[in-house]
């Protein structure tokens, strides 16, 4: 038995003979919903040693048609510590005879510096055939060379929707002496396990159709199969680290920090004499971070080893600036200095980041913060951010696990989380509609929490161009003209924007027929829909929480009457609660609109539910009041 | 005698304005430069250009020619954080090949200034803060970023280019996001090379002199033989010396219906227009028409394959041939757009010869277009290019024949007296069809005799037609069809949106405004897939019945297609308002009064017209014998608008979305 396995894993792959390209060999049932075939893959690690890996990479891809033209094109990235050579490539007519090779000058080699980077070492080499008789087929290999096992591959054959499988196979093989890690998603079956002069795993799909994405889809690590390998012991530049245990990931990370936490002079009389008149933690926090963010700016540079170790202290405090790590890392110094103890944090930042996975130690972090433990008043600085509050994470770095870096190695911990009370959006309208028509409206809005995320860079980044454009969007009102707009902030754990705009907007109700028709829900109106399906495979992801609160006073001529009046309604789900009601009080209509939301998981047969609960939220947004001419 | 006078007052004045400010060395910043105060800053400002100067000059190589010698100052006071990144520097350097063909950064210095208790310290960078990304195997760039910056601190930095390519005098921008308080060039230039000065923008120049100067270039010949000495020319005269400076220069906003902010960036270019080795010797580099056509017909990157055998693509033409020459000539465009693909609109010139596009099957657009004017050309049809400058390339001036204004080629056919101009380098565009964003002026046909022809933007319209029948149907509630034809560039875009989607997502595309109300079926898309032929979309609808039964309904007669906001929002418009054609949009509603219902309040009928005969908007409802009957009409004769326009047409848009949302009243009987 464990001599087949051998066979099968060794000689397979390179068997395939040229008719096996033609697309007659697709089973027509893989063809339903589907852009391209991957017809085989196999990704082969070879863990030589703590300090190199080999990957090897063969794939073919037949494309159905033009949507799936992206995938016939060959992309791979190399940085300094990845290389990437032996690169070839094929490309088969629908019969599975062979058009073209790929030549080695035709591959195009440029910088992946992203866009925030000064400087990256991160490049990448790609090529197309720029075929467009479908079907057609492509065949590449390459090859990479790790050096340090602190980066692993991962297999994740479906690369998108509209993607089927005929094989996808991926096989590590590691020394006898090596302890492998890896992890499943969506896989249900154990590897094939071989161990012989080295151990080899295999993992494996056949014959799968493809996914079909659904809105509020789970992420696609949740509804597609995946394979997750990682280190335990490994080489990283000239450093040797394990990641067995969250706790030696994070040993190693004390490791390349260390020694990087000394301050010039200078700055340390600066410390003193920031924090002498303050003697709580907090209070000493705050001043710091106020300074950290007003002499330092985040430029990042990316190289080697660079891109997981800071630049050391004395380099931000000279230059004024640095990245992620070395701003969390400068501004665990200054508090060292003040002698408050304050941690490294490592984190997968962003709205859509990638959940930590508690039972799987492995590196999959794009971003550093800083804690500095309190008890129940712990402190969070992001300090790549010049103008947030202290203690604020928001939808960048809250609601989410992270490796928190202490003395004794890593602890998984997890940021402040958002309730929908954090995260309030109160509205006040009060308006008035002349004889013309003319409407003049007063908005006082308080945002608080993520809510208040857009109003605060708008105070702090944007161009009076871009605060224009945002006032557009807010107001959809065919013409207006914002008269007065002010804003003011209150830098809490849970910031708070108070925004107050004055708005004519001429015109407004036309005084030419009998009738005015006036929507008071004036500025939130929900647009948010969910399509007609016949079917839901997935379970429904509702992202945020939030809490709405709107109170719209309209005063109208007197000369005009109420001829109609929407109906006050309330809706409850369990992601979220809603309720509007509509009263009038002499010449004023009131409205006052409650909307609550909450992060949650519906399950896919309440799909109609969902519907008819956001249906019922957009039909009562756009209520109207119509008023008829005395 | 008058002309002489108003020749003379020209020169004094121009003496009288050549005063230039006096620029501070490098490295001396005073206290009060921290202060500076200037009409153009305001709280909103986040970085002021103090100075920006610069300037181009020429020097002998070793390698037997000139070089150039560009080099540039500026000096930023950041007053806010967000102009920190306006503190790293960029700068893109050219290089051949080998060290005589690449670009050399040099005399690199920078220094970040802070004014901390009245007094100025100074951070320096140094060369090793310069560093170097290769982007591409002839782009590197060379980057840097100021350290120790604060809100309020002055950056100041100078380099030195050397540069062999001086057909590529460097190009200067007077106009950048942020007010600039004085910006300069001077370029000096020796009286071999001619060069062709251009301007755009609106700002007038503060200074703008000339005068010369005597100098002498010495061009190093490398020898052949090692054993040989190296020979030395000398070569002196009067250069001329032109300075131009703009003082407090307004920051450049960019704005929504804009070809291209070049067209309206304030600047000045150069272009190389003959080298004049001696009195009869001369090299002409940029000449009338008629030659130029000559050389690109004989130039190996244009048209000279064009002429040539090309035997190597008749197998593949004897399959499009046809004994109909326009079918001929549309099956071989079919051919050339449906293989081939595009990968860089923005390049009149072949990259590599025309079997080798065949062969790879991608090239620019010049590859393209010009192996169909080839294979047009081998299958006997009439083919000849024709190069223009898309809308977002910029303007150009024709009257000179200044290849680099163009960047774009397409072919023109002549079929039985009959003209096709043809652009197989878009993958859905259709036999004699051209994309909005080739309109946009004259455009030069490449054969013996030049001619010019224009494609002006007014010139082209796009008419979209809405249809809208409502019924009362024997179940009681309404239902009905809809129908809508595509202008001619609204089909392309709308084409280019949905030809990649299902059939599931297209249907729900196409539907989406309409979905809240009704329900649908039978829905077909015409003319998807051909792409010769304008879009059309056509299904049935059926009224959702919910709240039926009401005293009073309120109903809208545009249903979902009218305008809901005004495409132009912003109060106020510096540049001109430039849409790619001119809009003409009809809807029409024929609709059964609900049963049971009748009319209470109609929306009144309206006729507005737009500056005069520019345009107009028609709003005409009626009701006759239990139907009712809208017809909107929107038109523009023009699609260009100057700054002037701007408001008429806010308010014009502004009252088109009032009218729009107006309502039908019905009442139950």
């Amino acid at each position: 038995m464990k001599y087949l396995i051998q066979f099968f894993l060794i000689v397979l792959p390179f068997t395939i003979n040229a008719q096996e390209y033609s697309i007659s060999n697709i089973p027509d049932s893989l063809k339903v919903n589907a852009d391209v075939i991957k017809r085989f893959e196999e990704i082969r690690v070879t863990i030589k040693s703590n300090s190199k890996a080999v990957v090897k990479r063969k794939y073919i891809i037949t494309v159905l048609n033009q949507n799936g033209d992206d995938w016939a094109t060959y992309y791979n990235g190399y940085t300094n510590l990845i290389s990437l050579s032996d690169i070839s490539g094929k490309l088969y007519d629908a019969k599975g005879a062979i058009i073209k090779n790929v030549k080695k000058k035709e591959i195009a080699d440029m910088s992946a510096g992203d866009d925030v980077s000064i400087l990256s070492d991160a490049r990448y080499k790609s090529f197309s055939f720029y075929h467009k008789t479908y079907p057609y087929t492509v065949e590449f290999e390459d090859e990479q060379v790790y050096n340090g096992l602190f980066f692993l591959p991962k297999w994740i054959p479906f690369s998108d929707e509209k993607m089927a499988i005929q094989e996808s196979r991926f096989i590590v093989e590691f020394p006898i002496d090596y302890q492998l890690r890896y992890k499943q998603f969506n896989y249900f079956d154990v590897p094939k396990i071989s161990n012989d002069k080295v151990h080899s795993y295999l993992w494996e799909i056949k014959n799968q159709k493809p996914i079909i994405y659904e809105v509020l889809s789970p992420s696609w690590r949740n509804v597609t199969p995946a394979v997750y390998i990682a280190a335990s012991n490994f080489e990283f530049g000239e450093y040797k680290g394990s990641m067995s245990t969250w706790k030696s990931l994070g040993l190693f990370i004390k490791e390349i920090n260390n020694g990087k936490d000394e301050l010039p002079e200078d700055v340390k009389n600066k410390v003193r004499e920031l924090t002498a008149k303050y003697t709580s933690i907090k209070d000493k926090t705050e001043a710091l971070y106020s300074f950290l963010q007003k002499n330092t700016r985040y430029i990042s540079i990316q190289l080697g080893i660079g891109s997981w170790q800071p630049f050391d202290a004395k380099y931000v405090a000279s230059n004024k600036y640095g990245d992620c790590k070395a701003l969390s890392n400068y501004m665990i110094s200054l508090l060292k200095a003040a002698g408050i103890k304050a941690n490294y944090v490592l984190i997968d930042a962003g709205e859509n980041a990638r959940e930590l996975v508690d039972d799987f130690p492995s590196p999959m972090f794009n971003h550093a913060i800083t804690c500095v433990p309190n008890g129940k008043d712990t402190i969070w600085l992001e300090c790549t951010n010049q103008t947030v509050a202290s203690g604020y994470m928001g939808t960048f770095t809250g609601n989410r696990k992270a490796l928190l870096i202490d003395d004794d190695g890593g602890h998984v911990v997890q940021t402040p989380y958002y309730t929908p009370y954090d995260n309030q959006q109160i509205r006040k309208v009060k308006a008035v509609i002349n004889n013309e028509g003319d409407l003049f409206v007063n908005v006082n809005t308080k945002f608080t929490g993520e809510q208040q995320e857009l109003q605060h860079n708008l105070i702090h980044e944007s161009t009076p161009e871009e605060r224009i454009k945002y006032l557009n969007k807010v107001i959809s009102l065919p013409t207006y003209k914002v008269t007065k707009s002010t804003y003011t902030e209150k830098m809490n754990f849970i910031p708070e924007v108070i925004e107050n705009l004055e708005i004519e907007a001429s015109g407004f109700a036309p005084a030419s027929g009998k009738r005015l028709f006036i929507v008071p829900n004036l500025f939130n109106k929900s647009s948010s829909r969910l399509p007609e399906v016949s079917y839901r495979k997935y379970p429904l992801v509702f992202t945020s929480n939030f809490l709405d609160v709107d109170t719209v006073n309209i005063a109208f001529p007197s000369e005009y009457s109420i001829e109609s009046m929407p109906k006050s309604s309330s809706l409850k789900s369990e992601f979220g609660e809603y309720s509007i009601s509509f009263t009038l009080i002499g010449n004023e209509i009131e409205m006052v609109r409650k909307y609550l939301r909450n992060k949650f998981q519906l399950s896919p047969e309440k799909y109609a539910d969902a519907q008819k609960f956001l249906d019922g939220v957009r039909k009562s947004d756009n209520s109207r009041f119509v008023l008829i001419k005395k | 005698m008058k002309s002489l006078v108003t020749l003379l007052l020209t020169l004094s004045f121009a003496v009288s304005f050549s005063q230039t400010k006096s620029i501070p060395k490098f490295g001396v910043v005073k206290p009060e430069d921290f202060s500076i105060q200037s009409t153009l800053i305001d709280s909103s400002t986040s970085v002021v250009v103090l100075f920006e100067v610069g300037s181009s000059d020429f020097i002998g190589n070793n390698d037997g020619d000139f070089s150039l010698v560009f080099k540039r100052r500026q000096r930023m006071l950041i007053k806010k954080r967000t102009g920190f990144d306006d503190a790293t520097i960029q700068i893109a350097l050219y290089s051949g090949g080998n060290s005589s063909s690449t670009e050399m950064l040099s005399d690199f210095r920078a220094a970040t200034y802070n004014l901390e208790n009245g007094k100025v310290n100074d951070v320096k960078l140094s060369q090793k803060d310069l560093l170097t990304e290769k982007e591409s195997s002839s782009i590197t760039n060379k980057k840097f970023t100021f350290p120790a910056l604060t809100e309020g601190c002055i950056v100041d930095f100078e380099y030195t280019i050397k540069s062999p390519y001086y057909t590529r005098l460097k190009s200067w921008a007077f106009q950048s996001e942020n007010p600039v308080l004085w910006s300069q060039y001077t370029v000096s230039i020796p009286p071999i090379f001619d060069y062709l000065t251009t301007k755009r923008g609106y700002l007038p120049f503060t200074v703008n002199s000339a005068s010369t100067r005597f100098k002498t270039y010495v061009i190093k010949f490398p020898s052949n033989n090692p054993s040989d000495l190296p020979e030395y020319i000398n070569l002196s005269g009067e250069d001329v010396v032109n300075t131009w400076a703009i003082e407090n220069v307004p920051p450049f906003k960019a704005e929504n219906y804009t070809f291209t902010s070049f067209n309206h960036l304030t600047r000045i270019q150069f272009h190389l227009r003959s080298i004049n080795y001696s009195e009869t010797n001369r090299k002409q580099v940029i000449k009338d028409w008629y030659s130029t056509a000559y050389d690109l017909l004989q130039d190996e990157s244009f048209a000279k394959t064009l002429n040539e055998p090309n035997e190597w693509m008749k197998e593949n033409l004897d399959k499009l041939s046809h004994i109909d020459p326009v079918q001929k000539a549309k099956n071989i465009f079919t051919y050339v757009r449906d293989n081939f693909s595009c990968n860089d609109y923005d390049n009149k010139w072949l990259t590599q010869t025309l079997r080798k596009t065949f062969q790879t099957k991608v090239g620019s657009v010049g590859d393209v277009n010009l192996l169909l004017c080839a294979m047009l050309r081998k299958a006997g049809v009439e083919a000849v290019p024709v190069i223009l400058s898309t809308t977002d390339n910029g303007k150009i001036d024709e009257r000179i024949a200044l290849l680099t204004q163009y960047n774009y080629v397409i072919t023109r056919t002549k079929i039985g007296g009959n003209i096709y101009y043809l652009d197989a380098s878009r993958p859905y565009l259709g036999f004699a069809m051209l994309a909005p964003d080739c309109y946009n002026g004259p455009a030069r046909v490449i054969q013996q005799s030049p001619e010019s022809v224009d494609f002006i933007t007014d010139s082209i319209s796009d008419a979209t037609f809405t249809s809208v029948l409502l019924m009362n149907d024997s179940s009681g509630t309404i239902s009905g069809h809809y129908y809508n034809t595509l202008g001619k560039f609204s089909s392309m875009t709308l084409r280019n949106k949905l030809i990649k989607k299902s059939d599931e997502e297209i249907n729900k595309q196409v539907t989406q405004e309409f979905s809240q109300a009704f329900n649908f079926s039978n829905i077909i898309i015409d003319s998807l897939q051909q792409f010769d032929n304008p879009l059309t979309v056509q299904y049935d609808l059926k009224l959702k019945d919910e709240d039926s039964d009401q005293d009073i309904i309120y109903f809208n007669p545009m249903l979902a297609e009218g305008y809901k906001k005004n495409p132009f929002s912003l109060t106020e418009r510096q540049h001109p308002v430039e849409m790619p054609y001119r809009l003409n949009e009809t809807y029409m509603l024929t609709m059964d009064i609900p049963k049971g219902y009748s009319v209470e309040e109609l929306p009144k009928n309206t006729k507005v017209l737009f500056n005069g005969s520019e345009g107009g908007f028609e709003y005409v409802i009626g009701k006759t014998e239990g139907k009712i009957m809208l017809r909107s009409k929107i038109y523009f004769t023009k699609a260009i608008f100057t700054p002037k326009d701007y408001d008429v047409l806010r308010n014009f848009f502004g009252y088109v979305v009032k009218k729009h949302s107006e309502q039908i009243v019905f009442k139950k009987n």
